[in-house]
Order: C-alpha cells, then structure tokens, then sequence
C-alpha cells in the first residue's frame, strides 16, 4: 500500500527537484512582479487567498501570498503538491465533497479549505515546478475563461523565472569567460617567460664537445638558467595555491638576510643590470621559509631589471623596520611609480608591471610575504626609482 | 666571418656567441638596438644577428635603417606570420630564439657560400 507522501511525488521528482534548484528561487525574498500577479488573481476569481508556490523536497514554499501569513507549509497535506502532479489546472471546487481532498487535513481542520485551483508552472522542458493558485473557505464555482487567464498568469510567472535564470546564466557565462580570458593572459606571460631560459639551455645542449664540469661560466649559466625557470614555476604555482586558498604553509626557521641577498645577486648575475650589495648590517636573521623569501626577493629583483634602464644599478640591501621586523630592500633607478599605482600594482588583475611575464609576480609576492607574518613595502618617486622591501617577523621576543 | 650579434640578454649572448665562435667566426655583441645600428653602420659584417626585442631599437628597425646590404637574422622567441612578413619585406630571414641549430646551418650556407 503506497503511503500519501509516496502517492504525491512525480515520478520524475529528482529531476524536477533540479529543475527547482537550477532556477534558485527558493527562499529568495518578496518580489513585486510576483506580487502583482497573486494580487491579480485573488482579484480575478474575487477570492481571499493567492499564492505562488515552489514545491520543494519535503515544503512548499510560497514565493508571492495573499491572504496568507505563513511563508511555507508541509508538503504532505498540501494541494500544490497534487497539482505539480499535473500538467493541467487542479480544480476543487468543494474539497469537503471532493473525493481526492475530503480526508486533508486542510480541508478538515482549522483552516476549513473548500475552493482551490491551482495551475502548475511548467517549465519549457516539462517539470512543474509549483503552482499559481487561488484560494478560498467557502465552496464555489469557476468558470473556464478564469481558468484559462490564471493559466496565462502562470505564464507569465514562468516567463519572468526564465528571464532571471538566462540574465543569470549570462551573467555566470560572462564571468567564466572572464576567467578564461585571465588564465590564458597568465599562461601566455609563463610561456613567453620562460623561452629566454630555455633558448639557453638548448644552447648549451647542443654545445658539442663542451662540458660543464670543465667550464665554469657555461657551469654558472646553466646552475643561473635552472634557477630562473625553477623560480618562475614556484611563481607561477604559488599563483595557483593562492588563487584556491591553499598556499602550502611556509616553514619558520631562522634565515640569514645576508645570504639571502648573495643568492639573489648571484642567480640574477646574467641578467641586463648592475646588481649591488650594499649590506652593512651582516649577520641579520629572520625567522621565516628560506626558499620563500628567495623567492620574493628574486620577484622584487626580477621586477627591477626588468622595468629599469638597460644595465641599470639595482641596489640590495638589510634593513629593518620601526616594528621591529627586518628584511631585504631592492632599490632601483628605474621610471618609478604613480602614488596613485603603488597599492594597484600588488592586484591580481594588474598586469603592466607584474614582473614574471604571468603579470601576478608581486602579487604572489605579497601573499607569501603575508603567510609567513610579514608584508612588501613600496616607496616610489617617478623619475627617480623604486624600492620594493620585504619584511618579516625576526622572532624577537618570542618564545619557542 | 665576422658577424654582429646584438641581444639584451646576456645569457643568450653568452650562449650564441660560443656557438658563433666555436665555427671560427669572429662575434661583436651589443646589447641594443642603438649600438647595433652603430656598429652595423661603422664596420663591414659578413651578418648580422639581431634580437627583435631590444631596448632602443627593435631588430626590424635596425635593419630597415641599414644603408648598406648586409644579410640579417632577425632572432626572436617570438617568430608569428606578421614578424616573418615584416622581415621578408626587408629581406631579412627569421630564426627561431629556440633554434640555434637553424641559425648555425644558415651561416654556415652563407659562409660557403
């Protein structure tokens, strides 16, 4: 023996469940298009109750009422749910006499519910997903063309949810295409990057008779080439895990600032500019991820030579900040930066001056800097130069 | 053969001079496209080998500003259909940043030559 809920599910119910959720309606707030509509209707059959409803898995929620306080009911007892069952209008005229709805509870309990028509809103592939119904206590007649003009009613309500749900597959369709368009700028900055490098390891590759282990500057070009490119995949993959939220977390150890900026200058050596160190303050530490903060500093340096003058001075340096943090400054003569720019150039979507060719090298920057504790810092006069300074937590005062 | 070959980065010139230098020709590098045209325009060259983007000039320009013909290369990472037909129509060739081999094998015809 089937039981009442049994009998009042389509058999199509988990698609037409999808159907439900893929034009999101439910439990969206009151709307006036709607409201107009149930108004209009209670008005037409000059009965006290209209209402829109959506029918859920276990409630039917109603997106426009008149008449009605309630903004939802049980799916059980109600008469929506029977009429989603349905492709034409579900006609009671006298539900205490009506055979399919003299036992509901509706009907025969407090709110004595006798007069109900309720038209199923058809999508255009075949689901219902509620009604546009009306309402009334007492028992009564309906005549066919009030049936057919709640039927256009209910048109319309479907009209008006299409419209919202293509307005918000457009929508979603523009901001995937967006994204798109992001990545394949992103992946077309790495792919140009990283031709430099390896046109040069191919160049050595096919170097017959050479050896590296033999000759030191092709043994330093080839260790310098690695580098870069081991450098801009990290970038690039930092990009990602960013972008997901899922930065692998940094590890915190002391790291000599010292050798940080020896590394730096000597893995940059190839590059068009005169890198210099002008440490005095040997011996600094930070506490923070080695290879992390090679990285920025190599993006800040990267960043410099390439937005400075050809063989331009680029200098590196130990500083520390009033907070007591300590890090590495790189300082360049190159054109400088708009005051109005300097916050712009650390977004996602900047791209002139992002320095990995992916154009989300500073950006990458940055929320590594921020995972380990710290910050970048920008100072800039156009025409002069900028310096760029990576700051990080020294571990002072802390107890381990 | 003494051949001018002018790149902005110093990897690449370091690389292809080498390979340049180990047929036996003699290798003049700048590292723009104003000192290209400079010396392409001061001494003879059997070739000239320019990296399409410089600062100051890009290979293309150097070479339409040429008085004297000369053979070119323009040497790009980035060869598409509109650097190839910018070249051609200055009579210049392009290779392939990524292709050393390729701009070996046409020097080496143009040495035999």
């Amino acid at each position: 023996l089937a039981s009442a809920r049994d009998e009042l599910v389509p058999p199509d119910e988990a698609a037409r469940l999808a159907a439900v959720r893929r034009y999101d309606i439910l439990d969206t707030p009151p709307d006036g298009a709607f409201d107009r509509i149930t108004a209009l209707a209670a008005r037409l059959c000059d009965v006290p109750i209209s209402t829109i409803t959506i029918v859920d898995e276990d409630r039917i929620w109603f997106k426009s009422k008149v008449g009605v306080e309630v903004d939802e009911i049980g799916r059980d007892p109600g008469l929506c749910a029977s009429a989603v069952l349905g492709e034409v209008p579900y006609v009671v005229t006298d539900a205490a006499i009506d055979p399919r709805t003299l036992d509901n509870p509706l009907v025969r309990g407090e709110l004595g519910l006798r007069f109900y028509v309720g038209v199923p809103l058809r999508t255009s592939d075949g689901y219902s997903l509620g009604t546009l119904n009306v309402i009334d206590g007492e028992a009564r007649e309906i005549r066919q063309e009030q049936i057919d003009t709640l039927s256009d009613l209910a048109a319309v309500v479907m009209d008006e949810l299409e419209l919202r749900l293509a307005a918000r597959q457009a929508i979603e369709l523009e901001a995937v295409r967006e994204a798109t368009r992001y990545r394949d700028a992103i992946l077309a900055g790495v792919s140009h990057e990283v031709r430099t490098p390896l046109a040069v390891l191919k160049g050595i590759a096919s170097l017959e008779g050479a050896s590296t282990s033999t000759d030191e500057r092709l043994r330093a070009t080839l260790r310098r080439q690695v580098a870069h490119l081991d450098w801009l995949m990290s970038q690039f993959l930092d990009f990602t895990h960013v972008e997901g939220d899922r930065l692998p977390r940094p590890r915190a150890e002391p790291v000599d600032l010292g050798g940080i900026v020896a590394e730096a200058i000597e893995i940059t050596a190839d590059r068009d500019a005169e890198v210099t160190d002008t440490t005095t303050d040997a011996g600094a530490t930070v506490v923070a991820d080695p290879d992390r903060v090679l990285q920025i500093v190599l993006e800040l340096l990267n960043n410099a030579v390439r937005f400075g003058p050809a063989g331009g001075r680029i200098e590196l340096d130990v500083v520390s900040s009033d907070d007591g943090l300590a890090g590495i400054s790189v300082t360049d003569r190159g054109p400088g930066i708009d005051a109005g720019d300097l916050e712009r150039i650390f977004d996602r979507s900047h791209r002139d001056r992002g320095s990995t060719g992916s154009g989300v090298g500073l950006y990458v920057a940055r929320a590594l800097a921020e995972a380990q504790g710290g910050r970048i810092e920008v100072a800039s006069r156009p025409g002069e130069g900028s310096r760029f300074t990576v700051l990080l937590p020294t571990g002072a005062g802390v107890t381990r | 053969m003494r051949i001018l070959l002018a790149d902005d980065e110093p990897s690449i010139r370091f690389i292809v001079a080498l390979h340049l230098q180990r047929r036996g020709w003699t290798v003049d590098e700048v590292a723009n496209g104003t000192e290209a045209l400079d010396s392409a325009t001061t001494r003879a060259y059997d070739a000239l080998v320019l990296d399409q983007r410089m600062p100051g000039l890009t290979g293309v320009e150097v070479a339409r500003e040429l008085s004297t013909p000369v053979p070119v290369f323009i040497f790009s990472a980035f060869v598409d259909d509109h650097l190839d037909t910018q070249a051609r129509m200055l009579g210049c060739s392009t290779v392939d940043k990524d292709d050393i081999e390729e701009l070996l094998a046409s020097l080496e015809a143009l040495a035999t030559r």
